[in-house]
Protein backbone atom coordinates (compact mmCIF):
# COMPACT_ATOMS: atom_id res chain seq x y z
CA UNK A 1 0.00 0.00 0.00
CA UNK A 2 1.40 3.07 -0.63
CA UNK A 3 1.23 6.91 0.99
CA UNK A 4 0.38 9.81 -1.57
CA UNK A 5 1.16 12.78 -0.38
CA UNK A 6 0.37 15.88 -2.34
CA UNK A 7 1.94 19.27 -1.81
CA UNK A 8 0.80 22.89 -3.01
CA UNK A 9 3.75 25.06 -3.89
CA UNK A 10 4.03 28.55 -4.97
CA UNK A 11 0.75 30.53 -4.58
CA UNK A 12 -2.95 29.76 -5.25
CA UNK A 13 -4.78 30.77 -8.49
CA UNK A 14 -6.37 33.34 -6.60
CA UNK A 15 -3.04 35.17 -4.88
CA UNK A 16 -1.66 34.87 -8.65
CA UNK A 17 -4.36 36.90 -9.97
CA UNK A 18 -4.30 39.26 -7.30
CA UNK A 19 -0.89 39.61 -7.70
CA UNK A 20 -0.80 40.21 -11.76
CA UNK A 21 -3.54 42.92 -10.70
CA UNK A 22 -1.31 44.68 -8.45
CA UNK A 23 1.38 45.03 -11.06
CA UNK A 24 -0.92 46.04 -13.70
CA UNK A 25 -2.07 48.87 -11.41
CA UNK A 26 1.71 49.72 -10.50
CA UNK A 27 2.59 49.55 -13.89
CA UNK A 28 -1.11 52.03 -15.04
CA UNK A 29 0.86 54.26 -12.52
CA UNK A 30 4.29 54.33 -14.01
CA UNK A 31 2.65 55.03 -17.36
CA UNK A 32 0.89 58.16 -15.97
CA UNK A 33 3.85 59.18 -14.36
CA UNK A 34 5.75 59.07 -17.08
CA UNK A 35 2.61 60.77 -19.02
CA UNK A 36 3.53 63.59 -16.93
CA UNK A 37 7.05 63.60 -17.27
CA UNK A 38 7.02 64.09 -21.13
CA UNK A 39 4.48 66.55 -21.42
CA UNK A 40 6.64 68.83 -18.76
CA UNK A 41 9.67 67.60 -21.27
CA UNK A 42 7.99 69.06 -24.05
CA UNK A 43 6.08 71.78 -22.34
CA UNK A 44 10.09 72.92 -21.30
CA UNK A 45 11.42 72.25 -25.24
CA UNK A 46 8.75 75.00 -25.96
CA UNK A 47 9.86 77.35 -23.28
CA UNK A 48 13.37 76.54 -24.30
CA UNK A 49 13.11 77.84 -27.99
CA UNK A 50 11.03 81.16 -26.80
CA UNK A 51 14.04 84.00 -28.39
CA UNK A 52 11.68 87.16 -27.06
CA UNK A 53 9.75 88.53 -24.83
CA UNK A 54 6.03 88.94 -25.19
CA UNK A 55 5.07 85.11 -25.27
CA UNK A 56 1.41 84.53 -24.94
CA UNK A 57 2.28 80.61 -23.25
CA UNK A 58 -1.08 79.32 -25.38
CA UNK A 59 1.64 76.70 -26.85
CA UNK A 60 2.86 75.23 -23.78
CA UNK A 61 -1.14 75.16 -21.92
CA UNK A 62 -2.00 73.15 -24.93
CA UNK A 63 0.40 70.61 -24.16
CA UNK A 64 -1.17 68.21 -22.29
CA UNK A 65 -1.05 64.84 -21.71
CA UNK A 66 -4.42 61.94 -22.17
CA UNK A 67 -4.72 58.61 -21.07
CA UNK A 68 -7.42 56.13 -22.43
CA UNK A 69 -7.96 52.61 -21.13
CA UNK A 70 -8.68 50.22 -23.80
CA UNK A 71 -11.11 47.68 -24.21
CA UNK A 72 -9.20 44.47 -23.51
CA UNK A 73 -7.49 46.50 -20.39
CA UNK A 74 -4.90 48.11 -22.51
CA UNK A 75 -4.47 51.41 -21.59
CA UNK A 76 -2.93 54.37 -24.31
CA UNK A 77 -1.32 57.40 -23.23
CA UNK A 78 -1.01 60.65 -25.97
CA UNK A 79 0.74 64.06 -25.34
CA UNK A 80 -1.07 66.84 -27.27
CA UNK A 81 -4.62 66.93 -28.69
CA UNK A 82 -4.35 68.23 -32.50
CA UNK A 83 -8.05 69.68 -32.46
CA UNK A 84 -6.89 71.71 -29.02
CA UNK A 85 -3.42 72.85 -30.26
CA UNK A 86 -5.19 73.98 -33.58
CA UNK A 87 -7.94 75.92 -31.67
CA UNK A 88 -5.38 77.24 -28.95
CA UNK A 89 -2.29 77.70 -30.98
CA UNK A 90 -2.65 77.40 -34.39
CA UNK A 91 0.67 77.84 -35.01
CA UNK A 92 2.38 74.80 -33.16
CA UNK A 93 2.98 73.23 -36.79
CA UNK A 94 4.80 75.95 -37.90
CA UNK A 95 6.43 76.42 -34.53
CA UNK A 96 7.53 72.43 -34.64
CA UNK A 97 8.93 72.08 -38.50
CA UNK A 98 9.99 75.81 -39.42
CA UNK A 99 8.86 77.65 -42.90
CA UNK A 100 7.71 80.50 -43.82
CA UNK A 101 4.43 81.66 -42.38
CA UNK A 102 1.50 82.62 -44.15
CA UNK A 103 2.16 86.36 -44.11
CA UNK A 104 5.46 86.02 -45.23
CA UNK A 105 4.63 84.01 -48.04
CA UNK A 106 2.33 86.39 -49.43
CA UNK A 107 4.86 89.27 -49.24
CA UNK A 108 2.28 91.20 -46.80
CA UNK A 109 3.05 92.72 -43.43
CA UNK A 110 1.16 92.83 -39.53
CA UNK A 111 1.20 95.03 -36.90
CA UNK A 112 3.87 93.01 -34.02
CA UNK A 113 4.01 93.79 -30.30
CA UNK A 114 7.83 94.80 -29.37
CA UNK A 115 7.79 94.31 -25.31
CA UNK A 116 10.40 95.21 -23.60
CA UNK A 117 12.59 92.27 -21.75
CA UNK A 118 11.75 93.88 -18.27
CA UNK A 119 8.66 91.38 -17.38
CA UNK A 120 5.41 92.99 -17.69
CA UNK A 121 7.11 95.80 -19.27
CA UNK A 122 4.80 98.19 -21.87
CA UNK A 123 5.75 97.85 -25.45
CA UNK A 124 8.77 99.97 -26.10
CA UNK A 125 9.31 101.53 -29.52
CA UNK A 126 12.95 101.52 -29.28
CA UNK A 127 12.57 97.70 -29.07
CA UNK A 128 10.91 97.35 -32.46
CA UNK A 129 13.04 94.66 -34.43
CA UNK A 130 15.24 93.48 -31.80
CA UNK A 131 15.99 89.95 -32.25
CA UNK A 132 13.54 89.61 -35.18
CA UNK A 133 15.55 87.63 -37.79
CA UNK A 134 15.17 88.89 -41.32
CA UNK A 135 11.74 91.36 -40.27
CA UNK A 136 11.69 94.41 -41.85
CA UNK A 137 9.99 97.15 -39.50
CA UNK A 138 8.67 100.10 -40.50
CA UNK A 139 8.31 102.94 -38.46
CA UNK A 140 4.48 103.31 -38.91
CA UNK A 141 2.70 103.48 -35.51
CA UNK A 142 -0.20 101.55 -34.73
CA UNK A 143 -2.21 101.78 -31.66
CA UNK A 144 -5.19 99.47 -30.98
CA UNK A 145 -7.34 100.33 -27.85
CA UNK A 146 -4.06 101.99 -26.90
CA UNK A 147 -1.74 99.19 -27.57
CA UNK A 148 1.48 99.67 -28.81
CA UNK A 149 2.67 97.92 -31.86
CA UNK A 150 4.57 98.37 -35.21
CA UNK A 151 3.94 97.03 -38.54
CA UNK A 152 6.90 94.34 -39.56
CA UNK A 153 6.75 92.39 -43.07
CA UNK A 154 8.84 89.14 -42.01
CA UNK A 155 10.68 87.97 -44.79
CA UNK A 156 12.70 85.29 -42.67
CA UNK A 157 10.97 81.56 -41.85
CA UNK A 158 10.61 80.63 -38.34
CA UNK A 159 13.32 78.18 -37.54
CA UNK A 160 12.23 74.57 -36.92
CA UNK A 161 12.08 74.46 -33.15
CA UNK A 162 11.64 70.82 -33.36
CA UNK A 163 9.68 70.33 -29.93
CA UNK A 164 7.68 66.98 -30.82
CA UNK A 165 11.41 65.42 -31.84
CA UNK A 166 13.60 67.11 -29.14
CA UNK A 167 10.80 65.17 -27.14
CA UNK A 168 10.30 62.13 -28.39
CA UNK A 169 14.45 61.77 -28.66
CA UNK A 170 14.16 62.18 -24.59
CA UNK A 171 11.64 59.38 -24.02
CA UNK A 172 13.01 57.03 -25.83
CA UNK A 173 16.21 57.45 -23.37
CA UNK A 174 13.98 57.27 -20.85
CA UNK A 175 12.53 54.28 -22.42
CA UNK A 176 16.19 52.23 -22.62
CA UNK A 177 16.81 52.91 -19.32
CA UNK A 178 13.67 52.40 -17.33
CA UNK A 179 10.95 51.19 -18.97
CA UNK A 180 12.53 48.90 -22.26
CA UNK A 181 10.85 45.57 -21.42
CA UNK A 182 7.02 45.78 -20.17
CA UNK A 183 6.38 48.97 -22.17
CA UNK A 184 6.78 47.75 -25.67
CA UNK A 185 4.98 44.59 -24.68
CA UNK A 186 2.12 45.81 -23.04
CA UNK A 187 1.24 49.02 -23.70
CA UNK A 188 1.40 51.96 -26.34
CA UNK A 189 2.61 55.54 -26.35
CA UNK A 190 1.92 58.02 -28.36
CA UNK A 191 3.27 61.77 -29.12
CA UNK B 1 44.95 73.30 -35.73
CA UNK B 2 41.19 73.26 -34.61
CA UNK B 3 39.67 69.80 -34.00
CA UNK B 4 35.83 69.47 -34.02
CA UNK B 5 33.96 67.79 -31.55
CA UNK B 6 31.90 64.28 -31.77
CA UNK B 7 28.48 66.34 -32.09
CA UNK B 8 29.95 68.19 -34.63
CA UNK B 9 31.56 65.38 -36.57
CA UNK B 10 28.46 63.61 -36.52
CA UNK B 11 26.61 65.99 -38.02
CA UNK B 12 29.40 66.82 -40.52
CA UNK B 13 29.65 63.03 -41.64
CA UNK B 14 26.07 62.82 -42.25
CA UNK B 15 26.41 66.27 -44.58
CA UNK B 16 29.14 65.06 -46.93
CA UNK B 17 27.83 61.43 -46.93
CA UNK B 18 24.38 62.69 -48.33
CA UNK B 19 25.70 65.18 -50.54
CA UNK B 20 28.22 62.57 -51.85
CA UNK B 21 25.72 59.91 -52.76
CA UNK B 22 23.25 62.70 -53.79
CA UNK B 23 26.01 64.26 -56.26
CA UNK B 24 26.73 60.58 -57.81
CA UNK B 25 22.86 59.56 -58.02
CA UNK B 26 20.80 62.54 -58.79
CA UNK B 27 21.40 65.67 -60.67
CA UNK B 28 21.57 69.46 -59.18
CA UNK B 29 20.46 68.38 -55.56
CA UNK B 30 21.26 71.14 -53.21
CA UNK B 31 22.86 69.64 -49.67
CA UNK B 32 22.59 72.98 -46.74
CA UNK B 33 23.11 72.55 -42.96
CA UNK B 34 21.06 75.28 -42.18
CA UNK B 35 16.85 76.51 -42.36
CA UNK B 36 18.22 79.99 -42.98
CA UNK B 37 20.77 78.67 -46.16
CA UNK B 38 17.49 76.70 -47.56
CA UNK B 39 15.32 79.68 -47.45
CA UNK B 40 17.62 81.86 -48.71
CA UNK B 41 16.65 83.14 -52.86
CA UNK B 42 19.87 81.51 -54.62
CA UNK B 43 19.35 78.45 -53.35
CA UNK B 44 17.95 76.46 -55.89
CA UNK B 45 15.54 74.03 -55.55
CA UNK B 46 15.53 71.13 -54.52
CA UNK B 47 17.39 71.45 -51.26
CA UNK B 48 17.91 68.72 -48.41
CA UNK B 49 18.83 70.76 -45.06
CA UNK B 50 20.45 68.41 -42.44
CA UNK B 51 20.98 69.37 -39.06
CA UNK B 52 21.71 67.84 -35.37
CA UNK B 53 18.55 68.58 -33.44
CA UNK B 54 19.54 67.05 -30.11
CA UNK B 55 21.74 65.06 -27.98
CA UNK B 56 20.53 62.72 -25.52
CA UNK B 57 23.13 60.63 -23.25
CA UNK B 58 23.18 58.35 -20.66
CA UNK B 59 26.13 56.34 -18.34
CA UNK B 60 27.32 53.75 -20.54
CA UNK B 61 27.19 51.33 -17.55
CA UNK B 62 26.88 51.88 -13.25
CA UNK B 63 30.19 53.97 -12.66
CA UNK B 64 31.31 54.47 -16.08
CA UNK B 65 32.65 57.95 -16.78
CA UNK B 66 31.77 56.97 -20.75
CA UNK B 67 28.63 58.37 -21.92
CA UNK B 68 26.53 56.40 -24.29
CA UNK B 69 25.03 59.50 -26.74
CA UNK B 70 22.30 59.61 -29.33
CA UNK B 71 22.25 62.06 -31.66
CA UNK B 72 18.67 63.41 -33.22
CA UNK B 73 19.72 64.14 -36.56
CA UNK B 74 16.94 65.94 -38.95
CA UNK B 75 16.65 65.83 -42.59
CA UNK B 76 14.48 68.57 -44.17
CA UNK B 77 13.77 68.00 -47.67
CA UNK B 78 12.03 70.80 -50.48
CA UNK B 79 10.79 69.22 -52.73
CA UNK B 80 9.78 70.69 -56.50
CA UNK B 81 6.96 68.31 -56.83
CA UNK B 82 4.98 65.70 -54.53
CA UNK B 83 6.72 62.43 -56.30
CA UNK B 84 10.41 63.89 -56.14
CA UNK B 85 9.64 64.40 -52.74
CA UNK B 86 8.62 60.23 -51.97
CA UNK B 87 11.46 59.23 -54.21
CA UNK B 88 13.96 61.63 -52.40
CA UNK B 89 12.74 60.41 -48.74
CA UNK B 90 12.88 56.87 -49.85
CA UNK B 91 16.71 57.58 -51.36
CA UNK B 92 18.01 58.98 -48.32
CA UNK B 93 16.56 56.66 -45.91
CA UNK B 94 17.93 53.67 -47.79
CA UNK B 95 21.56 55.38 -47.37
CA UNK B 96 20.75 55.85 -43.99
CA UNK B 97 19.79 52.15 -42.87
CA UNK B 98 23.14 51.26 -43.38
CA UNK B 99 25.21 54.06 -41.19
CA UNK B 100 28.09 56.08 -43.18
CA UNK B 101 31.75 56.79 -42.03
CA UNK B 102 32.31 59.16 -39.01
CA UNK B 103 35.20 61.64 -40.33
CA UNK B 104 36.89 63.99 -37.34
CA UNK B 105 37.25 67.14 -38.99
CA UNK B 106 39.79 69.67 -38.11
CA UNK B 107 41.03 73.02 -40.05
CA UNK B 108 44.05 75.19 -39.77
CA UNK B 109 44.15 77.58 -37.82
CA UNK B 110 42.65 80.83 -38.88
CA UNK B 111 41.91 78.75 -42.32
CA UNK B 112 37.75 77.50 -41.49
CA UNK B 113 36.90 77.37 -45.05
CA UNK B 114 38.99 74.17 -45.85
CA UNK B 115 38.32 71.24 -44.15
CA UNK B 116 40.63 67.92 -43.25
CA UNK B 117 38.41 64.53 -42.50
CA UNK B 118 40.18 61.73 -40.91
CA UNK B 119 37.87 58.44 -41.08
CA UNK B 120 37.42 57.22 -37.03
CA UNK B 121 34.37 54.53 -37.04
CA UNK B 122 31.06 54.29 -38.44
CA UNK B 123 27.52 56.37 -37.32
CA UNK B 124 24.42 53.99 -37.40
CA UNK B 125 20.89 54.66 -36.95
CA UNK B 126 19.46 53.34 -33.65
CA UNK B 127 15.91 54.70 -34.67
CA UNK B 128 13.72 55.75 -37.23
CA UNK B 129 11.73 58.63 -35.22
CA UNK B 130 9.42 60.50 -38.30
CA UNK B 131 9.15 60.23 -41.81
CA UNK B 132 6.60 62.37 -42.57
CA UNK B 133 5.52 64.76 -45.39
CA UNK B 134 4.78 68.22 -44.06
CA UNK B 135 1.71 70.03 -45.25
CA UNK B 136 1.25 73.88 -44.63
CA UNK B 137 -1.82 73.76 -47.01
CA UNK B 138 -2.57 75.46 -49.98
CA UNK B 139 -1.20 79.32 -51.44
CA UNK B 140 1.82 79.04 -49.47
CA UNK B 141 5.89 79.97 -50.24
CA UNK B 142 7.42 77.06 -53.20
CA UNK B 143 9.68 75.72 -50.68
CA UNK B 144 6.98 74.93 -48.25
CA UNK B 145 4.66 73.38 -51.26
CA UNK B 146 6.51 69.39 -50.93
CA UNK B 147 8.22 69.09 -47.99
CA UNK B 148 8.99 65.86 -46.18
CA UNK B 149 11.20 65.57 -42.70
CA UNK B 150 12.85 62.41 -41.38
CA UNK B 151 14.56 62.43 -38.30
CA UNK B 152 16.30 59.38 -36.95
CA UNK B 153 18.60 58.92 -33.71
CA UNK B 154 22.05 57.79 -34.18
CA UNK B 155 25.30 56.71 -32.20
CA UNK B 156 29.08 56.77 -33.00
CA UNK B 157 30.97 54.21 -32.59
CA UNK B 158 34.83 53.75 -32.95
CA UNK B 159 37.07 51.90 -34.80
Amino acid sequence: MFTLQVKRYGMLPEQLAQKVEMQFISVKDGLQVLAIQVRDTMRQNVINSIIRDGSTGNLVRAIEYYIEDNVGGGRTVGIGSIPELNYMAPYWYLVNYGGLSSIAARGESLYGYFGTMIAHGRPNASMRGVNVSGAKIATEKFTPMGQGGYRMTPTAPIAPKNYIEKTSNWLMGVIRIHYNGWLHRTKSFSI
Amino acid sequence: MSYFRVSRNVELSLLYYIETSLNADWTGITVVKTFKKAYHKDTALPIVCIRLSDTSAVRQEVGSDTLDSRYLLILDIFSTSDGQRLDLADYIKDKLKNGWIHYDHSHASGDNTTLTRIANGRDMVTEFTSDTKIEFGENVDERDQYRHTISVRARHTNS
